[in-house]
């Protein structure tokens, strides 16, 4: 169910599989929008993984997780020094939810 | 000879000062500043705002303070005022259980009736007569879960519903053989009963609950006989308007209805007359009786009734403001103005609240001469500058309110404050008439943060004073008018997608509950319950006729005649009497401001401004 048209790019260092990454995906199901995750080893900054990721996600929101865990929520028409959202994997399914609900222009958990 | 003087107006909330220079028979106007009142007005703790304010004042208009040579003070008007507001009846239901809550993302559709049990429970089940409503704590995954509730029915146990405390509501959905409505974010799941019937109602996404808000619905889905069914409405009324919810029968036998007698309001006008009305009339009644009272001598409510509770406490609270024994405080004058008032219901699981109708009361009552002297000499300490305590307040703004660019009198000014509202007519002769009514910009507060359910006084007074907007996206925010407002910088992750509170520099967000057409319905509401009210009633009061259409020109005055809304509200109203009514511009510069501040020092002169 991941690869369709409009989807949020979930781009994560290739030390996580889709399991580790379960978490967020389920945040991004529940409020129904679409993604796809691709691993990416040539980065190892969330920041930068979450800019590029935005800025070839159709849906303008990216998700990036470099290696130690760290996630970030971008958005393609914001400075890619400036991410939006910070966080890590633990609390994946908040990030996964907030960035769906950045697509969907919903109050975001905090 | 010139002499430079400092007026002084020391209000319910703020104190506002203005300098002149005075040439000849003229005033030269220097500065004017504010600040917000030190303490209870007539009080000594005034001392430490003026002398704040006559520094700031003094310091604009580039002067040393030891160049004023007098203060003029104004004679505070005697009058102080409270709030109050109560529930007309109570009603508290015991036989039933409910979650009615708007989840974001509740599971699927449709309506699912059947006995609860926990998730766990599921493989025990042996009744396949019997449906089920399965209930899902925190620590079950929702891959477990669907995989659980997915083998029950191969075991062919029907489930037509689940509760879920977690935000899980889609997910456990998505993986389910049989699709089923899923009520998710339930918090409080642990205090619903198990083995109970319940029924749970999922709408699709833009539509709300259509059974369990009709008490009709709840009839069928229970089969309720007649009685039972006028108990449960209540659980049905407090659930319009939602787009998921749970009710769950817990019979007990016995039903407890407590109903509190509203009560009725007596009224003693001055000339002993004597008039009652009950509350449940609404204040509509109660303002026409008071009405045909006339002047008021005085007004309690029923011992022992919602009412009674509510005056004693309104004379409680204003013999210690006064200082005076609580048998001897009159109240002056009230107004009521009809409120919702949120209450809590037992058997409400997520906390959810009926919106219940109430009153709210503002009341005044005369006092003893507020002692100004004390302040005066106190002042007069501290400044080393001689204090003088000028003429009667009203007579004050209203030589202020002249000032205003294309008044004349005959003219009535309207000071619309925090805690009162005063009206004051000067005929042509120079003849004036003033009088005090409780109610103004407090109780409208207090109107929004109860009808907000918001308890927290700071946020409704912010509500009060400013626009609102919504963020849509990080660049665009819809403003109340519709139109968009876009912004070069990205509205930051707190603000992102929320009702907001546009200050000048801040966005201060509000609860997710609250759309933003509610908010502005309940704001706009709140202020002409209490102002249009209010400005009727003082106008009628100070005309010597009675009658609207013998006026012509109002001027409005006050923090509130500010107020973004307000004065546009009162324009419109009166317009229909054909009277031209707006917010005044004092000195042609000030606004609704420094009226009677402006007063005390052309009264000091007896002449007109030189510009």
């Amino acid at each position: 169910m991941s690869m369709r048209e409009v989807y949020i790019l979930i781009l994560h260092h290739p030390v996580f599989d889709a399991d580790a990454i379960k978490e967020v995906c389920a945040g991004l199901e529940e409020e129904g929008v679409p993604y796809s995750l691709q691993e990416e080893s040539r980065l190892d900054n969330c920041v930068e993984l979450a800019a590029m990721a935005a800025s070839s996600s159709t849906l303008q929101v990216g998700i990036g997780i470099d290696r130690t865990g760290n996630l970030c929520v971008h958005h393609e028409k914001l400075k890619k020094e400036e991410p939006y959202l910070l966080g890590n994997l633990q609390n994946g399914r908040k990030a996964g939810k907030n960035a769906a609900r950045l697509v969907k222009g919903l109050s975001l958990t905090l | 000879m010139k002499k430079i003087i400092a007026g002084v107006d020391i209000g319910n909330s703020s104190t506002e000062v203005a300098i002149a220079q005075l040439d000849g028979g003229y005033a030269n106007f220097l500065s004017q500043h504010l600040v917000k009142t030190t303490g209870i007005k007539g009080t000594t703790d005034n001392v430490k705002g003026i002398c704040v304010a006559i520094q700031e004042a003094a310091k604009k208009a580039s002067i040393p303070l030891a160049d004023i040579e007098l203060v003029r003070l104004n004679d505070a008007v005697p009058v102080i005022g409270d709030l109050a507001m109560d529930l007309i009846s109570e009603t508290i239901i015991t036989e039933s259980s409910m979650i009615g809550h708007n989840p974001d993302t509740p599971g699927g559709a449709g309506m699912g009736i059947g006995i609860t049990v926990l998730l766990d429970q599921l493989s025990t089940l042996e009744d396949k007569e019997q449906d089920y409503i399965v209930v899902i704590p925190k620590e079950m995954d929702y891959e477990w879960a669907a995989y659980q509730i997915n083998k029950a029915e191969q075991n062919g146990i029907t489930i037509t519903g689940a509760i879920v405390q977690k935000d899980d509501g889609v997910l456990i959905h998505n993986r389910l053989t049989k699709k089923i409505p899923i009520v998710d974010e339930v918090s409080l799941i642990d205090k619903v009963p198990l083995g109970k019937l319940a029924a749970v109602e999922v709408a699709l996404q833009g539509y709300v609950i259509r059974t369990l808000s009709n008490p009709y619905g709840l009839s069928t889905v229970f089969e309720l006989d007649p009685d039972q069914t006028k108990q449960i409405a209540l659980v049905a009324k407090a659930l319009v308007g939602n787009r998921s919810a749970v009710v769950i029968r817990t019979p007990q036998g016995e039903l407890v209805e407590r109903k509190i007698e509203a009560g009725r309001i007596i009224m003693q006008g001055v000339n002993r007359q004597e008039s009652e009305v009950s509350i449940n009339d609404g204040a509509e009644s109660i303002m026409a009786t008071y009405e045909k009272i006339g002047a008021l001598q005085d007004v309690r409510g029923e011992t022992g009734t919602n009412v009674g509770g509510m005056f004693n406490g309104l004379r409680h609270d204003l013999a210690q403001l006064t200082g005076q024994p609580a048998q001897e405080i009159m109240i002056s004058d009230f107004l009521a103005v009809d409120a919702v008032i949120p209450t809590s219901i037992s058997g409400a699981i997520a906390g959810e609240l009926s919106m219940e109708s109430g009153v709210a009361l503002a009341s005044m009552v005369k006092t003893d001469k507020v002692p100004i002297q004390k302040v005066a000499s106190l002042l007069e300490e501290q400044l080393g500058i001689p204090v003088e305590i000028g003429g009667i307040e009203a007579d004050m703004a209203i030589r202020g309110a002249l000032t205003t660019p294309g008044t004349r009198k005959p003219i009535v000014i309207l000071d619309m404050g925090g805690g009162s509202t005063d009206a004051a007519l000067m005929n042509e002769a120079g003849k004036i008439t003033s009088i005090h009514l409780a109610g103004a910009g407090d109780m409208v507060t207090m109107l929004i943060n109860s009808e907000l359910a918001l308890e927290n006084k700071e946020l409704a007074e912010k509500i009060k004073k400013n626009p609102l907007g919504k963020v849509l996206s990080l660049f665009h925010m819809q403003l109340e008018d519709g139109t968009i407002l876009f912004s070069k910088t990205p509205f930051p992750p707190h603000t992102f997608g929320k009702v907001l509170i546009r200050e000048e520099n801040e966005l201060t967000p509000l609860p997710n509950t609250l759309s933003m057409e509610k908010v502005r319905d309940i704001r706009r509401s709140a202020k002409r319950r209490v102002f249009v009210t209010n400005s009727l009633r003082a106008l009628k009061r100070v005309i010597p006729t009675g009658n609207l259409k013998h006026l012509s020109f109002v001027v409005m005055l006050g923090g509130s005649a500010l107020d973004f809304e307000i004065p546009q509200m009162i324009t419109e109203e009166l317009g229909k009497y054909g009277i031209v009514a707006g917010f005044a511009n004092i000195r042609g510069s000030e606004g609704p401001r420094n009226a009677v501040a402006t007063g005390l020092i052309l009264s000091s002169v007896g002449k007109e401004v030189a510009q």
